[in-house]
């Protein structure tokens, strides 16, 4: 008998576990266009975060009205603005104001929207018809504009300018998250858990929001790229960021008079802007693809 | 058919009136009163608070709000602007027209844009045909419209000085910069949206059908695939008609084209509620009928759909 138990031990196979997030990779680093979207993003957030060694801060806001307006050079990248302040270094200050907020209104808005969103599809009922009701009316009123109207309300800052941005992108994330749930709350497992005594909150955020999972990434990547265009266009509309603080947004709103005789005072943030939101969306194309490739045409 | 568009017409008043009640409620918490707006800094304090009591600013939160309404739904009144002292209704149907114009070119340049070009690269997958224009499509896609509108206004008018900077003293030709430069983004979204409906459209079987009885490539693609795959091409045109109506607003200001949305992004700035709530209000019913329209517009197109709002009851 202990002959055989030792025989069977030897015996005993190991299966290599298959290594979901390796799997994606994978398939991600296929996609050229998603790897230069990707690195491209990188390279723009290791610039924001170390924008300290390239420029002070002082040379953002400090005013030199003898350097005004001057053309790209080997001293001034960029170029100055009209009050002769480095272009380069408010790019590169203004990429973290940018990437900042597009990130954390991006992440709050994903939280905030999967949570309703799974609690909604999940518990359903008379909740679910007054949420989704009330998220049909909001989505009738244009993003842009129910941003500047909370911010109105709420008053200028990073801060409440965040939470107006992730609040006009929360309707996105609830439809896909609650679509999602829809279709898993039924299924056998979930039944099993609830009889098994496990907690809604849990069910919720262990069983059910995994599933959903992929689309809610994908979502929130794009919501990135959208988030700095947006603050960007508030910005441009004198709602935003307020000057000095170098944003690129607000850099492209100053350029406006400038046109003419400088446009490289614009053409230099527009330019880190587009190729911003062109990678990121890029990027989470692939990721899409590579997260689930069925959607891939 | 008249049965179902009635009934959509009647969903219609309870999403307006929670717009106008979702924007009543963010407005209330806009710091400051009318009064003060009205009369300005030196006013006062007597002035300013006898010009409040007879606006109703005093009153409670819900009675503003459902006199507001009445008046709105009653008398076509919108309320008087705090900032030229002009009725909200008039001044919102002078601007119309050229939100409506706008809206227009720019959707009908993203259809000439996005539906041939769409057709041409989901036809020739993988080809140059397919890749260079929708590689173009995600660059400007990504690029908001205003930073297009700036490039456009560099080039055309202060370089070559073909086309007006801003205003529309000239009549259509003021109109073509800000179209352009609303029409590509959105021309490249439509393009991803044909090309992606053509690839699924061309896959199905009675396209194979067709090809096998011996249909041209001509009249395979323009005759049988793309009524249907016109369905998505529809609703992306619909809703962004719908959107640009009022959410133009940095292309607008940027051109100085006087428009809803200007009008509404300036009240805000102002704190000019009457203006901010009427522009808004009259937007999402005009959103609301576009959106009407784009479902109605589908009973035309696929006759199962047609079918189907004849049936309901």
């Amino acid at each position: 008998m202990g002959e055989t138990a030792t025989v069977l031990r030897e015996e005993h196979i190991e299966f290599k576990k298959p290594n979901q997030l390796k799997e994606i990779w994978r398939r991600l680093k296929k996609d050229k266009l998603a790897m230069f979207g990707l690195i491209v993003i990188l390279l723009i957030i290791v610039m924001a975060v170390c924008a300290n060694f390239a420029a002070d801060y002082e040379a953002v806001i400090k005013l030199n009205t003898k350097i005004r307006l001057q053309p790209p050079s080997t001293e001034h990248l960029f170029g100055t603005d009209s009050y002769g302040r480095d272009i380069f270094a408010r790019c590169l200050y203004g990429a973290r104001m940018s990437l900042a907020i597009g990130f954390f209104s991006a992440v709050l808005a994903t939280v905030c929207g999967s949570l309703i969103g799974a609690m909604t599809g999940y518990i359903g009922g008379r909740l679910d018809s007054i949420i989704m009701r009330f998220l049909d009316i909001v989505s009738a009123i244009p993003s842009t504009l129910l941003a500047l109207a909370v911010v109105a309300a709420m008053g200028s800052g990073v801060m409440k300018l965040c939470l107006a941005l992730s609040f006009t992108a929360i309707p996105g994330f609830v439809r896909i998250v609650r679509s999602a749930v829809l279709g898993i709350a039924d299924q056998e497992y979930i039944e099993a858990c609830r009889a098994g005594g496990t907690s809604t909150w849990r069910i919720l955020t262990r069983h059910i929001l995994p599933n959903a999972i992929g689309p809610v990434i994908v979502q929130g990547t794009m919501e990135v790229s959208t988030m700095i265009r947006t603050i960007a266009t508030l910005s441009f509309l004198g709602l935003g960021i307020n000057p000095p603080t170098p944003e690129w947004g607000a850099l492209i709103s100053e350029a406006k008079e400038f046109l003419r005789t400088c446009p490289s005072m614009m053409l230099f943030p527009a330019g880190m802007l587009c190729l911003t939101a062109f990678s990121i969306s890029v990027f989470g194309d692939g990721l899409r693809d590579a997260l689930d490739p069925r959607l891939k045409s | 058919m008249y049965r179902y568009v009635i009934k959509r017409l009647l969903l219609m008043i309870p999403v307006v009136l929670g717009v106008s009640f979702i924007i009543f409620t963010i407005m209330y918490f806009i710091p400051g009163d009318p009064a003060s707006n009205i009369l300005g800094v030196g006013a006062s304090p007597e002035a300013v608070a006898q010009l409040n009591e007879e606006l109703g600013y005093n009153d409670p939160f819900i009675v503003r709000y459902v006199n507001y309404i009445s008046d709105a739904v009653l008398h076509l009144d919108l309320g008087t602007s705090y900032q030229n002292k002009l009725p909200v209704t008039g001044e919102i149907a002078k601007r119309l027209p050229v939100s409506a114009t706008l809206a227009f070119g720019s959707i009908m340049l993203s259809l000439l844009i996005g539906v041939p070009i769409g057709v041409l690269s989901a036809v020739k997958q993988y080809s140059l045909w397919d890749k260079i224009p929708t590689g173009l499509a995600l660059l400007v896609a990504a690029m908001p419209a205003f930073i297009i509108g700036m490039l456009l206004m560099l080039v055309f008018s202060l370089q070559l000085g073909i086309l007006p900077v801003s205003g529309v003293t000239q009549g259509l030709k003021s109109y073509i910069l800000p179209v352009i430069s609303l029409g590509l983004p959105y021309g490249a979204r439509q393009l991803r949206f044909t090309r992606s409906s053509m690839l699924e459209t061309i896959r199905q079987d009675y396209v194979r059908t067709a090809k096998a009885k011996g249909a041209s490539q001509k009249k395979t693609i323009w005759g049988h695939a793309m009524k249907n795959a016109l369905m998505p091409v529809i609703t992306v045109a619909g809703t962004s008609f719908g959107a640009l109506l009022g959410g133009a607003i940095a292309t607008e200001s940027l051109f100085g084209l006087p428009g809803l949305g200007t009008y509404i992004s300036d009240g805000i700035k102002l704190k000019d509620v009457p203006a901010v709530l009427g522009g808004i209000i009259v937007f999402a019913l005009l959103f609301s009928l576009v959106m009407l329209a784009v479902d109605l517009s589908y009973a035309f197109v696929d006759p199962r759909i047609k079918a189907r709002y004849a049936g309901r009851r």
